[in-house]
């Protein structure tokens, strides 16, 4: 089979990512550094444990890429299984933090089980819709199937509680099967229903309320989220358009909260300004911009609605991630891909951009229909 | 393309290919919102958010100015300043708190358990432990370093001479602000001017140097040079506290004054406080009592009558009068003597302080031109010396006068005075009749200590002429040597003087066992140097300025014959008559071995072997009695060796910074980045970075 295939890798999408992977060391290393110097006694901890992450994640994302992507397309359901297992194992056994269990601690690893789930939600959906093209308008053989599977995962995710990811999850869900060409209007009831559902859940805890309100200028805001924006926002400005320059920043030495965490951002455009910025943005415009045209030109539903799931992924999480740091979006506690961070967020985001770049090698996305390339071996891909 | 797995050609059409195009085109324009809002951050707004930045990133912190020494006459140091540092502790950072608190412990003798107790009862993050320790005798607190434990330096005055001189020193706050005694009166001059250092912050509020800081340095306050001289302000305090003990005293005080000058060479109070124990300090005894205390002087007043009727040519001393033999009957009672006489001299009325007599020749003037004498003498108008709290006294106006009030007035009664106008119309008399301003500062210092502007002497006015004045000085040195004075008398020295003993008012009438007893005058009389006073709030045992006060007096002179400048004759007998006794050993813990040397020296006590350095333990113990020529010993404190002088070559410059500071040096920065070099010029470094 393997000579049917037409393979390549494309570079618009490794590189950038690859970039963004390497210049995330350097930015974690800054924005960590007066946090470990204290909690730890060395400024260079996290720098470390976030090198290491990146290294391994690296080597994650070519592995994914050599495996053939429908690989996944038959064991996702037990993915899927072991994900929703993680998820109860965090109310049993999860590390408390911030009033939410969003971790699991295996020996010296600890794991956030919902970007396992994230992922596996987004590879079994689009295995389902695939399966289910053919009654696709059908929504008890379309929608329901996915329902089953979508509603333990983001309900389970929501009572950590993590409204924010949950939200997320429904909502690239949706683009799925939107894009899987599910029935508008049954979309749109399934919408409605998720909004008021997240509305209720919302105003049910008195902190996502606060959070809410700090968002449209109320005066009952919460102190520390408004405190964070600010400090964020003079983290960009105090940036301008060149920047302070790498290692500069002076928002890390506890000013500004989560500042290797959620908010690496804005400390990404106070060492490096507005230019920095456009950098990291243009980068994932690019990896957008070719992550939707594998999904237009994948050589099968599964491949198409698998990149069409995880660019959708990486595009949520990147513009919720900065619009949170910006102001223009309320704050909510999602890592920016790749720079964040985080070693769940780090090893699940490279897995599935590996998914994405052997999506891609099937795809012939830079050819012209029907040329075949010289070279059908996959031995291209780079090894180390 | 042929065909994706088990997919025919031509591939059905799917409309994701047009909805993953919307989809990209969303967010697509989503992304480009996030970079269009962070152009109006950091683009268009940029410099506003950087102000923001500069202001929460930038910590002011003020250079306190050292407040100005205080020297006596002889600019020795009696008031200087010394750096103590305060200890708190930060529960969370501390890292071996059982080494500070061992530390600290040996500092303070407070239990280490003490300590951990306090850390544990607190909930803060800043738990105060310990407040002004001298880190000079405790070299090993200033150089450990735990990040816990947080230092707080605290400028605090050294007192030289200990509690000598202390209420006309007087005392600052917290906020460095003079509270009473000179510190009030020269309170802008010692602060100075204290300057800034802009440091740098971080979220948790630590500071941290910046680099080239923007700086002010403070201007250290200017310096004082008195007029008291150490020496005789401390025996007048201890013969002061010495004769309030023995007579039964409620309080006392000492005044003199140099007649020429007006320069008051000791002022002793008595109660008085140790200013470095204030908390033990009560408000009475930190009262410059000769210039806030006022009373009817008594018999100290006969001189002024004299001088009005001597000067208005009334009388003279060898003109008879009659005693009466120690009864007069007035208008509104009987004026009665203690030491009765007849038909006698008026020089010897005077010698032997008769009531009667001065009752009858106060008559010879009118109320006016005897009014006129005494306030030209100085009563009942304040001094105007530049210490706080002056009162002015009690003078009625010839217009109050009622018939009896100049017969009273005559001997000392229905006026009141401070002790300080009483010695000064004294001192008037010593001068030849022209009075001086008293003053207790000589001179204005630099920070450093070199003289910036002289205080003149000032005269006030001439109050009777040199001839009235020399009669009068011959009638007093009468007085100490036939009369009621002669407890003050000292074999070789002529002393001029007067006696007093008032009855005080209690309750609107004339008290029996309340008194005022004084005794005031100066020596020598040939070539008066010194006017002093001493003045005694009801004595108990012994009620007489004669026999109360005038001793104290005496053993005041005695002892500091020595050491003011005298004539070498009446010098070597004062020395003579004052070399049995023995002095109170000084404390001289705290001060640097030569300056202790040179003052065990002066009070005649001797040193075995004199080394620099800051004395720690002394022996015999301060405050006991000891003979003069006693051998005194002292262990000091070696002086800190050489600042240290860290190596930071090859630490990023923000540590090398830090130590460097943590160091004492002022740090210069060329470059950035690790450092490659550095150079010294003295305290200055200068870090050559990559």
């Amino acid at each position: 089979m393997a000579d049917r295939i037409t393979t390549h890798i494309d570079w618009f999408i490794l590189l950038p990512i690859v970039a963004l992977l390497l210049f995330s060391v350097a930015f974690v290393y800054s924005a960590s550094a007066s946090f470990a110097d204290v909690k730890f006694g060395s400024s260079e901890q996290l720098f470390w444990n976030h090198a290491i992450r990146v290294l391994i994640g690296l080597v994650l994302m070519i592995f994914c890429a050599k495996v053939d992507y429908h690989f996944w397309q038959d064991k996702s359901k037990t993915i899927v299984m072991i994900a929703i297992g993680f998820l109860i194992t965090v109310f049993f056994m999860g590390e408390h933090a911030k009033g939410a269990v969003r971790w699991v601690r295996f020996g010296p690893v600890n794991f956030q089980p919902s970007e396992l789930a994230k992922f596996a939600l987004v590879l079994h959906t689009a295995s389902l819709l695939a399966a289910k093209k053919v009654f696709i308008r059908d929504w008890r053989k379309s929608i329901v199937p996915v329902m089953v599977w979508m509603i333990p995962i983001c309900g389970l995710i929501a009572l950590q509680p993590n409204l924010s990811t949950a939200s997320v999850i429904f909502f690239i869900v949706m683009t799925m099967m939107f894009m899987a060409d599910v029935d508008a209007k049954q979309l749109a009831v399934i919408v409605v229903a998720g909004i008021g559902a997240a509305a209720v859940y919302a105003v049910s805890a008195e902190y996502r309320l606060r959070r809410i309100l700090s968002y449209v200028g109320s005066s009952n805001a919460d102190e520390s989220v408004k405190y964070q924006l600010d400090q964020a926002l003079i983290a960009f400005g105090n940036g301008g358009v060149t920047g302070v320059g790498p290692g500069q920043s002076r928002q890390r030495d506890w000013f500004l909260p989560e500042s290797y965490g959620d908010f690496i951002f804005s400390i990404v455009g106070e060492e490096y300004g507005y230019i920095g910025v456009c950098l990291i943005i243009g980068a994932f415009l690019l990896i957008v911009w070719r992550g939707y045209a594998v999904a237009r030109k994948a050589p099968d539903a599964f491949g198409r609605l698998l990149a069409g799931g995880i660019t959708t992924t990486l595009a949520v999480y990147a513009f919720v991630n900065a619009g949170v740091t910006c102001g223009v979006l309320p704050t909510t506690g999602l890592p920016m891909p790749f720079i964040s961070y985080g070693g769940s967020s780090v090893f699940f985001s490279a897995i599935a951009v590996g998914v994405l770049l052997n999506v891609s090698s099937h795809s012939g996305v830079y050819k012209p229909r029907g040329q075949r390339r010289s070279n059908p071996n996959l031995e291209e891909l780079p090894t180390s | 393309m042929s065909s994706g797995n088990d997919q025919p050609l031509p591939q059905p059409y799917d409309p994701i290919r047009w909805k993953a195009s919307l989809l990209l085109v969303l967010f697509s324009l989503a992304l480009l919102t996030v970079l269009g809002r962070l152009f109006w951050v950091q683009v268009v707004q940029g410099n506003a958010y950087r102000e923001l930045a500069r202001k929460q990133y930038e910590s002011r912190v003020l250079l306190r100015a050292e407040r100005g020494k205080i020297y006596d006459r002889q600019m020795r140091d009696i008031a200087t300043m010394m750096q103590t540092t305060s200890f708190a502790v930060d529960p969370q950072m501390i890292r071996d708190p059982a080494k500070c608190f061992q530390l600290l412990s040996q500092a303070t003798g407070v239990p280490a358990s003490t300590y951990f107790d306090l850390m544990k009862r607190s909930e803060g993050r800043f738990v105060w432990l310990a407040r002004g320790i001298n880190t000079v005798v405790y070299p090993d607190l200033d150089t450990l370093s735990d990040p816990g434990l947080i230092r707080l330096r605290e400028p605090k005055r050294n007192f030289v001479y200990g509690p000598v001189a202390s209420q006309i020193i007087g005392v600052t706050n917290v906020d460095n602000t003079g509270v009473s005694g000179l510190e009030v009166s020269y309170d802008s001059l010692l602060k100075g001017q204290s300057g800034f250092v802009v440091m740098q912050r971080d979220g948790r509020g630590r500071l941290r140097p910046g680099v080239n800081p923007e700086r002010q340095a403070a201007r250290n306050g200017n310096g004082l040079q008195l007029t008291i001289d150490v020496d005789m302000q401390r025996v007048a305090e201890q013969e002061l506290a010495r004769g309030v003990r023995e007579s039964g005293a409620v309080s006392g005080t000492v005044i003199a004054i140099e007649p020429s000058t007006g320069d008051v060479v000791a002022m002793a109070s008595y109660p008085s406080f140790d200013p470095s124990r204030l908390d033990k300090a009560s408000s009475e005894s930190m009262r410059i009592r000769g210039i806030t205390d006022q009373y009817e002087p008594g018999s100290t007043m006969k001189a002024v009558t004299a001088a009005a009727l001597i000067e208005e040519k009334k009388i003279k001393p060898t003109d008879m009068v009659d005693g009466k033999n120690g009864k007069l009957a007035i208008r509104d009672g009987v004026v009665v003597d203690d030491h009765p006489v007849g038909r006698v001299a008026f020089a010897t009325a005077l010698e032997q302080s008769s009531n009667v007599v001065f009752a009858q020749v106060s008559t010879m003037i009118p109320d006016h031109v005897y009014y006129k004498y005494v306030r030209d003498f100085g009563f009942g108008i304040p001094v105007g010396i530049d210490l706080p709290g002056e009162v002015r006294g009690v003078l009625k106006r010839p217009h109050e006068f009622d018939a009896t009030t100049k017969t009273y007035m005559s001997f000392g009664y229905q006026l009141a005075a401070t002790a300080l106008q009483i010695v000064n119309a004294y001192a008037t008399i010593a001068n030849g009749g022209v009075m001086m301003q008293p003053r207790v500062v000589k001179a204005i210092t630099t920070a450093e200590g070199s003289i910036e502007h002289e205080v003149k002497p000032q005269v006030i006015r001439r109050v009777i002429s040199a001839e009235t004045a020399r009669t009068l000085t011959d009638m007093l040195v009468g007085v100490v040597e036939r009369g009621t004075g002669s407890e003050a008398k000292i074999s070789g020295v002529r002393i001029a003087g007067k006696t007093g003993t008032a009855q005080q008012l209690e309750d609107g009438l004339y008290s029996k066992k309340a008194y005022t007893a004084s005794f005031v005058g100066f020596y020598p009389a040939d070539q008066p140097r010194i006017a002093m006073i001493v003045m005694l709030d009801r004595p108990s045992t012994s009620i007489y300025g004669g026999t109360a006060a005038a001793p104290i007096f005496r053993r005041i002179v005695q002892k500091t014959m020595t050491t003011l400048v005298l004539d070498g004759e009446t010098r070597e007998k004062i020395a003579a008559s004052a070399q049995a006794d023995s002095v109170i050993m000084p404390d001289v813990r705290g001060v640097d071995g030569l300056v202790a040397d040179s003052v065990l020296h002066r009070l005649g006590l001797h040193v075995d072997h004199v080394e620099q350095g800051i004395v720690v333990v002394q022996h015999p113990a301060a405050g006991s009695k000891v003979e003069r020529g006693t051998n005194v010993t002292f262990t000091v404190q070696p002086p800190r060796q050489q600042q240290a002088r860290p190596n930071v070559i090859g630490l990023p410059l923000r540590r090398a910074i830090t130590i460097l500071h943590a160091a004492g040096a002022e740090v210069r920065v060329q470059g950035s980045g690790k450092v490659r070099s550095q150079t010294w010029n003295g305290a200055v470094c200068t870090v050559l970075c990559e």
